[in-house]
């Protein structure tokens, strides 16, 4: 069963088992992620603990045509972090918001578009050069702004920006090389 | 579809979570009228999807997943809450923003302009909303640090162009301008910048070195 599979099941069939599955390959990564990002261990398995709740209730709301089971996940422990941090709720992007100008239907290949993404994506990040790659890190992994990234590194605002920029360009053309 | 959009380096800090709530709310709100940034968002997020996976994990405790597993409860589907009936103006993060205007009365911050406060100094930047009314004009000003307005309804004019709901229009030390309001109707804006908030708010702040208020 795949990890979205995986997801799928909980949503239709509350699996226990899944979300063991899903907690067994996850939650030991997202304390790592979350401890990077300077949070003691306590800590950091609570967040993963409300994150791996959240997966639970909201599986019904996964789509696997939008996004594969880790980047979901991944923005669920995000939101999580910065609620712990911060006295509200982070402002969220609403997908439901009446307001939306609608995106365009995605079409029906693209769970197996996505995963294909998915992997591309995690060879592409392995062979960036090392100066595009620590900034990168840094901007997803340590939490750091562009303009905190600039003063920590010694760099210029404007050699961080277009450091990012070409690594990001790097790794969207990965993706869209598939779309 | 907007035309001005958000700085593509605000959209990564977005994705990663390190944008500081003010400017976070902007960028939500922006996102919610604009499906190329959304697009764009999406990227990023896949991109800490896949860093995540590559991760070195860091085992839990020996409990944790028993621990997980007593706390699921029965099912897992819980009905979204109905959007709140807000009358006329289907806003951007309704919630957050309905929330506020109800909550809040308009505070008048010279003729023509009202702010109410959304978040106070957050790591060295605020967000206000701004009612501006038809035609009223803001008399060329720079700015001291950077501000970024979003209009969420009506517009308002620039020297670099017209801006409708969802544009972005930022600006700092280096831009001078002067924005007018739209004739045919207010214009709603969220307006985020750097700097702590003077008692004058925003707009008091822009308009001080050409009005002496």
């Amino acid at each position: 069963m795949s990890l979205e599979e995986m997801i799928e099941a909980i949503a239709r069939d509350q699996s226990r088992t899944a979300f063991a599955g899903l907690f067994a390959h996850f939650a030991p990564r997202l304390k790592s992620y979350i401890m990077r990002l300077g949070t003691d261990e306590r800590t950091a398995e609570e967040v993963v603990q409300e994150t791996m709740l959240m997966v639970w209730r909201k599986a019904a709301s996964f789509d696997s045509r939008q996004a594969a089971a880790s980047t979901w996940i991944f923005t669920i422990a995000r939101n999580k972090r910065i609620d712990r941090i911060r006295r509200d709720n982070r402002p969220e992007f609403d997908p439901n918001d009446p307001s939306l100008t609608g995106p365009a239907p995605e079409p029906a290949d693209q769970p197996v578009l996505r995963r294909q993404q998915d992997a591309r994506l995690r060879t592409a990040i392995t062979i960036l050069p090392e100066e595009q790659a620590v900034l990168v890190r840094m901007a997803f992994f340590d939490d750091m702004s562009h303009r905190e990234i600039a003063s920590e590194k010694s760099l210029p605002l404007g050699t961080v920006k277009s450091r990012i920029r070409l690594a990001l360009l790097r790794l969207r053309r990965e993706l869209e090389d598939l779309e | 579809m907007p035309r001005f959009h958000v700085q593509e380096d605000l959209l990564v800090d977005y994705a990663s979570g390190s944008l500081p709530r003010p400017v976070a709310l902007l960028v939500a709100a922006h996102l919610s009228f604009c499906d190329q940034c959304r697009r764009e968002v999406a990227t990023y997020e896949t991109i800490g999807g896949a860093y995540l996976e590559t991760i070195d994990p860091i085992p839990m405790a020996a409990d944790a997943l028993e621990a997980a597993l007593a706390g699921l409860g029965d099912g897992n589907a819980r009905p979204r809450p109905a959007p709140s009936d807000a009358g006329d103006a289907r806003l951007p993060l309704s919630s957050f923003v309905e929330g506020r205007i109800r909550e809040n009365s308009w505070t008048r911050r010279a003729r023509g302009i009202e702010e109410i406060e959304m978040i106070a100094e957050d790591d060295h930047f605020s967000a206000s909303l701004l009612r501006i009314q038809p035609g009223v004009s803001i008399p060329n000003h720079t700015h001291t640090g950077e501000e970024l307005t979003l209009v969420l309804q009506g517009g308002f004019t620039d020297s670099r162009g017209h801006y409708g709901p969802g544009d972005v229009c930022r600006a700092d030390a280096d831009i001078s301008h002067g924005p007018v309001a739209d004739s045919d109707g207010p214009c709603l804006c969220l307006v985020v910048a750097d700097g702590p908030v003077k008692l004058t708010g925003l707009v008091g702040r822009m308009l001080s070195p050409f009005l002496k208020l």
